[in-house]
Parts: structure tokens; C-alpha cells; sequence
């Protein structure tokens, strides 16, 4: 992470600029009153101030009242007001860069204010002086030139996919297919960076003897991470273009945790009413289960086995009880963690800090809540859905000696179909 | 204080502060509110949503959810025990004495036929109630904040404001407890300030309930540019995740 470079007034114009109604509330009802700082799984590892919520926001908040507030601007020292230095930017860096914005914190505050907001404020404006890790910038930057380049990389693409497909109608159903971008489907399934996200899913859609296509894109943002608005809609903008062009009747997205809550909770704002439904691939397998479209074998998981709620699927888009009900059926010993849920302690993956080498260390300690909820339930197997909690409680596993295995729903869900093989 | 009943052998300062500054505190405590309601209105509106799950399905249940959450902090009764304990008994005394307070301007128990002496005593029980209630918990709010984490949170303002409701608490609670004020001689006065005219000065509240009135005017004047703004803004920032 570099030094303040010149662009201090960039820095200064990004956050004053940014004018919206929780903002406006934010800035002015926060108490202090410190209920927050025991919902951060930074802050309860590490004990550093800068990972309490309330003071990240504070921070910021500072920097605001200066500019914003009455009191703020003739009685500075009154609340603090200030004008950032080197000092003060060095603390800022690590207060937003060390949060994986699973708004935790919101859940406590007696005003459900969103720390996360202001992390996202934070690190746009901290990306003028250059104040964040490169790799992010580096991943954003790859990926909406993938998406400039579409049509030169579909014939790739096409090849891989269609490996893929061999291999499958080989080891699952010679009958199964998996088109790239064909018209009249109705699910444009967008997978992630790896075939892990599309084989289980090809095999699901084949049992459920589904009308799908897989998108060209994937469903990962790397500019929400960066706070970037115009850049994350840009990338998302790729996925909804082609779905419209292909007249498909619903956009289902993988296991990623962000990617889900922006599909839920962002597309409206950045693109108004659609022509099509938006879900996640875990409300598919559960409507498949209801309709009657997919059978699950029972209890083919002996060990105990348990769930992690991801933060951005669960207290954000509220994906509670469908991996719950796959799990009830597969496992012969299914264990609740305590708290879960909305309580759920993030397990310190989240806010694009997997990508990033610096920050291992942080986000192992970070994770040092989790690590002692799965200790204590007792599971050999920790289920979640989300990529990178998978990435995270895997780094977990290995740097804390918990000896699990960490699994995908969708996997075991694609595991446990029970399919006829012979069917043409 | 001299008071003789004549509002003209007050001091200077004694004729500011009862005669002219109630005035202005409550022009600038209605008129901030203004203000500050214009400000959060005024901010663009996000179709983006901030729902934390689970969130109520339709309008009005989420309207009930809000407002119940508030009237007994639920969240903070699940995240921090003793600060909610703190917190809300110190809000509940607050709003007890402010109910007390309307008997100044209107006398609703008198109009509920309640005699004289039986609204005394109810006066004097709930008053005393809501006045412990009130001002023991500051001190424990105040207390923590010199230590740990909240004293890195806490700012100048977050440690005048205790220290004003401490001393609005204190000299109230004096009041109430080692004087006897008598109701119509507030009633009296506060009648001349509706009536721009210049009512004698409660003579039993004496110098405790000119500092007491001193306070509240500052508290007034401060709050809706401060955090206590809270006490307004805390609804719209909850309903933002039952969206």
C-alpha cells in the first residue's frame, strides 16, 4: 500500500461529493456508544481501535463534519473535525481496508447504522492516493477488459466448455448438454472463474431437466469491493445485456456471497425494472426440490456435518433455510453453530481480502470467532456457499489445525442427486 | 435571587434568561429541527437496498418493527445487556419526566378530575421515580467512557452532553426532592410566556430552577445540530433495513 501521492483534493472531493439519505443519517445519529464493537470479528481478535466499526466510521465521519456540519465547521474541535495527514490517512487505510463488510455491525447498532457504507465511501476516496491493494485494482481492471473483449474470447471459451461437457456425459449422463449463450433458454446461469462453479451446476440443470445456458461472463465484481459504483455496474451491466439479448426468462447466479447480494440488493438502483427474474442457485435446488424435479439421496454424509452462513447470503440477502433443508436430508448428523444466522460470525474472507496476499495475516486472525464456533460444534464437515468463505475456512483450516473438510452446498447437492443414469 | 414578584427587580442575567431566551431556545430548537429534517430529506434517496434478514414482508408490519425495536432498544438488548440496561432505563426516567413536565403547561390530571393533593403525591412518586431513573444511569454512562475502546470513540460532545443531563438531573432532582416548587407558580409563569407577558418567576424554584431552566434552554439550543438528534433521525436509519 503506497504513500499519499498529490490528489489529496480528489481524495477530499470523492467523499464530500457522495450525497445519499443513509449517509445523511449516519453522519449525525451515530452515539458512540460502542455497541458495535463487539459484533466485529476484527476488533474481538484483534482489540485494535481501528477495527472497531463505529470508529472506522468515525474516521470518515471526522473528515465529513469539517466540511458538512455546522458544529463541525465552527466548533471543530468540538466533534473532532479534522483534515486528514499522513498519520491519520495510514490509520484510515488499514480501518477500510481491514473489513470484509459483512455489516455485523449494523446487526448491533441500536440505529442499524452500516459501517460498511462508509467503507465503501472510504475505499473509493482512498483509491485517489493510491492508498489500497493493488491486486484488487489489478482484478477489476482484468475483468472489465474481459468483458471489452467478449467476442474475441467466446471461441476459447466455447472449446473449454465443450471438454467439459464430454467429460460429463462420460463420468454423469450421456445426455447431458451445456450450451454457451444459446437463445430461448429460460435460466442464463453465470458461473464464477473455475469449472467448480459449472460442473455441479450442469449436473443439477440436467436433473432437473431444466431449460439453461451458461453465460459468457461470471458473476464476480471485484469493483464492488473497491467501492467503485459506475465500474460494478459496468460489469454487471455485461451479464444483463446478454440475458436480454438472449430473452431468457431468469438470471441465476452461482455460490458467491457479494455477487448475490449485489443481484438482490444493487440491481435495481443500477438498473431499474427487468425482464427477467433474479435468483440464487440455492433458491433453484430448493423450487427443483419443491416441484418434485430433483430427489436428494438421504443421509449419504456420515459425519457431523455443520453450516456457515455466509454474511452476504445470509443477514444480507437473506438465504437462510435453503441450504438448511438440502443438509437436513443428506446428513445423517446435522449441527446448528451457535450464534448463526443473522448473528453469524463472519468467517473474515469477505470484502475481496482473500484476493490479496498482504492482508493473510490479518484475515486469519480475523477469523479466530469462526474458528472457535467450528471447534466447538464439533462438525467434520463445514458446509457453506459462498466462494470465498470456502477459500477462507480452507486457509482457516490449514493455519488453525481444525482437521475439517470445508465443502460447497451446490457440490454436495450434485453429489447426492440421484439421477437415472440411463435416460436418453 | 431577589423575585420579589415584580419582574422588574430581577437581575440582568435573571430577566435574560427567563424573559428572553426561552424565546430564542425554542425558535432555534424548532427551527434546527427544520433544519436538520431538511438536510437528511434533502439527500438523494438509493434504491439500493439495506435490508438486514430477516426483514418484515409488507408496510406496515415493517413500520411496527421499527418502532417497537425503538421503544425498548431490542437490538441493543441482544448486543450489550448492561449498556441497554443503562441506556434504556436513563430514556425511560427521560420520557417519564417530560410527561411530568406538561403538568406545567397543562394540568392533565386536573382535567382528569384528579384532586389537588392525590396529583401531588402522584407527582411527587413519579417524579421522584423517573428522576432516579433518569440520572443514575448517566453516571454509569459517563463512568464508561473513560476507559477501553468507548474513550477512543467518544469525542468532546459525547462528554458535554452527559455532563449536561448529569446537571439537568441534578438540579431537576433537587427540586424534587429537597424543595417543594409549587405547580401554580410555574403554571403561572410559563402562562405569561405563552401570553407575552411577563409572569413572576416560580419564587419556591429559587436558584435551582434558574439553572435548572438555564440548562434546558442550552440543551435546546445544541440538540438538533448534535448527536442527540438521534432522538429523531434513529427511526429513519432503522427503517433503512427493513426495506
Amino acid at each position: 500500500m503506497e504513500k499519499t501521492e498529490g490528489g489529496l483534493g480528489k481524495f477530499l472531493d470523492t467523499l464530500t461529493s457522495a450525497s445519499n439519505r443513509p449517509l445523511a443519517y449516519y453522519l449525525d445519529i451515530c452515539t458512540r456508544c460502542g455497541a458495535c464493537t463487539h459484533a466485529c470479528h476484527f476488533y474481538e481478535a484483534s482489540g485494535e481501535r481501528i477495527h472497531a466499526p463505529a470508529y472506522r466510521a468515525e474516521l470518515l465521519r471526522r473528515l465529513l463534519r469539517k466540511r458538512k456540519n455546522l458544529i463541525g465547521r465552527f466548533f471543530p474541535w468540538f466533534v473532532e473535525a479534522k483534515d486528514p495527514d499522513d498519520s491519520f490517512l495510514d490509520e484510515l487505510e488499514r480501518a477500510m481496508w481491514e473489513c470484509t463488510g459483512c455489516r455485523r455491525c449494523a446487526v448491533y447498532c441500536p440505529f442499524d447504522i452500516d459501517a460498511a457504507w462508509f467503507i465503501s465511501l472510504g475505499r473509493k476516496a482512498l483509491l485517489e492516493l493510491k492508498r489500497g491493494p493493488e491486486i484488487l485494482v489489478e482484478l477489476a481492471d482484468a475483468d472489465i477488459q474481459k468483458g471489452e473483449m467478449v467476442d474475441f474470447l467466446k471461441e476459447m471459451y466455447v472449446e473449454r466448455i465443450k471438454e467439459i461437457e464430454e467429460r460429463l456425459r462420460k463420468e454423469f449422463s450421456p445426455s447431458l448438454r451445456i450450451t454457451v449463450e444459446q437463445e430461448g433458454s429460460r435460466v442464463l446461469y453465470v458461473p464464477l472463474a473455475g469449472e467448480h462453479t459449472i460442473v455441479p451446476a450442469a449436473k443439477l440443470f440436467h436433473a432437473a431437466n431444466e431449460s439453461w445456458t451458461l453465460s459468457l461472463f461470471t458473476a464476480s465484481n471485484y469493483a464492488f469491493f473497491l467501492g467503485d459504483a459506475e465500474r460494478a455496474k459496468k460489469m454487471a451491466g455485461n451479464i444483463v445485456k446478454e440475458a436480454k439479448e438472449l430473452g431468457v426468462k431468469v438470471v441465476a447466479f452461482p455460490e458467491c456471497g457479494h455477487a448475490t447480494r449485489t443481484l438482490f440488493k444493487f440491481w435495481d438502483e443500477w438498473f431499474g425494472e427487468l425482464p427477467f427474474e433474479r435468483v440464487s442457485i440455492l433458491q433453484l435446488i430448493d423450487q427443483y426440490m419443491k416441484q418434485g424435479r430433483i430427489r436428494l439421496k438421504k443421509g449419504i454424509l456420515k459425519d457431523p456435518v455443520t453450516y456457515h452462513d455466509p454474511c452476504n447470503l445470509g443477514r444480507n440477502s437473506g438465504l437462510y433455510e435453503e441450504p438448511r433443508k438440502v443438509l437436513n436430508i443428506i446428513s445423517t448428523d446435522f449441527r446448528e453453530m451457535n450464534p448463526n444466522r443473522k448473528r453469524n460470525w463472519c468467517c473474515g474472507g469477505g470484502g475481496g481480502l482473500v484476493a490479496v496476499p498482504e492482508l493473510k495475516k490479518v484475515r486469519m486472525k480475523a477469523g479466530k470467532m469462526k474458528v472457535e464456533q467450528i471447534k466447538r460444534v464439533g462438525a467434520k464437515i463445514v458446509v457453506t456457499a459462498c466462494e470465498n468463505c470456502l477459500l477462507q475456512l480452507r486457509d482457516l483450516n490449514e493455519h488453525y489445525g481444525l482437521g475439517v473438510e470445508i465443502r460447497s452446498l451446490l457440490d454436495l447437492t450434485a453429489q447426492a442427486l440421484q439421477v437415472d443414469r440411463d435416460s436418453a | 435571587m431577589s423575585g420579589k414578584g415584580r419582574a422588574s427587580a430581577l437581575s440582568p442575567l435573571e430577566y435574560l434568561l427567563l424573559y428572553i431566551t426561552p424565546y430564542i431556545s425554542v425558535t432555534v430548537f424548532v427551527g434546527g429541527i427544520f433544519y436538520k429534517l431538511h438536510g437528511w430529506f434533502s439527500a438523494p434517496r438509493t434504491s439500493i437496498k439495506l435490508t438486514i434478514h430477516p426483514a418484515p414482508q409488507n408496510e406496515v408490519s415493517k413500520v411496527i418493527s421499527t418502532l417497537s425495536d425503538l421503544l425498548v432498544f431490542a437490538d441493543l438488548m441482544r448486543s450489550n445487556f448492561s449498556l441497554w440496561l443503562g441506556a434504556w432505563s436513563m430514556h425511560l426516567g427521560l420520557f417519564m419526566a417530560l410527561i411530568g413536565h406538561i403538568r406545567m403547561f397543562y394540568d392533565y390530571l386536573a382535567a382528569l378530575g384528579i384532586p389537588a393533593e392525590t396529583a401531588e403525591k402522584i407527582s411527587h412518586t413519579g417524579g421522584g421515580i423517573a428522576g432516579i431513573l433518569f440520572m443514575t444511569p448517566l453516571f454509569y454512562l459517563f463512568a464508561r467512557r473513560w476507559g477501553g475502546i468507548i474513550k477512543e470513540l467518544s469525542t468532546p460532545e459525547d462528554y458535554f452532553d452527559l455532563f449536561l443531563l448529569i446537571a439537568i438531573a441534578v438540579t431537576g432532582n433537587h427540586m424534587r426532592f429537597f424543595q417543594h416548587v409549587n405547580l401554580e407558580e410555574l403554571q403561572t409563569y410559563f402562562m405569561g410566556l405563552f401570553t407575552f407577558t411577563q409572569a413572576p418567576p416560580p419564587k419556591s424554584g429559587g436558584l435551582l430552577f434558574l439553572l435548572h431552566y438555564a440548562l434546558v434552554q442550552l440543551l435546546m439550543v445544541y440538540l438538533p445540530f448534535g448527536r442527540i438528534s438521534h432522538l429523531i433521525g434513529g427511526y429513519f436509519s432503522k427503517h433503512l433495513t427493513k426495506r
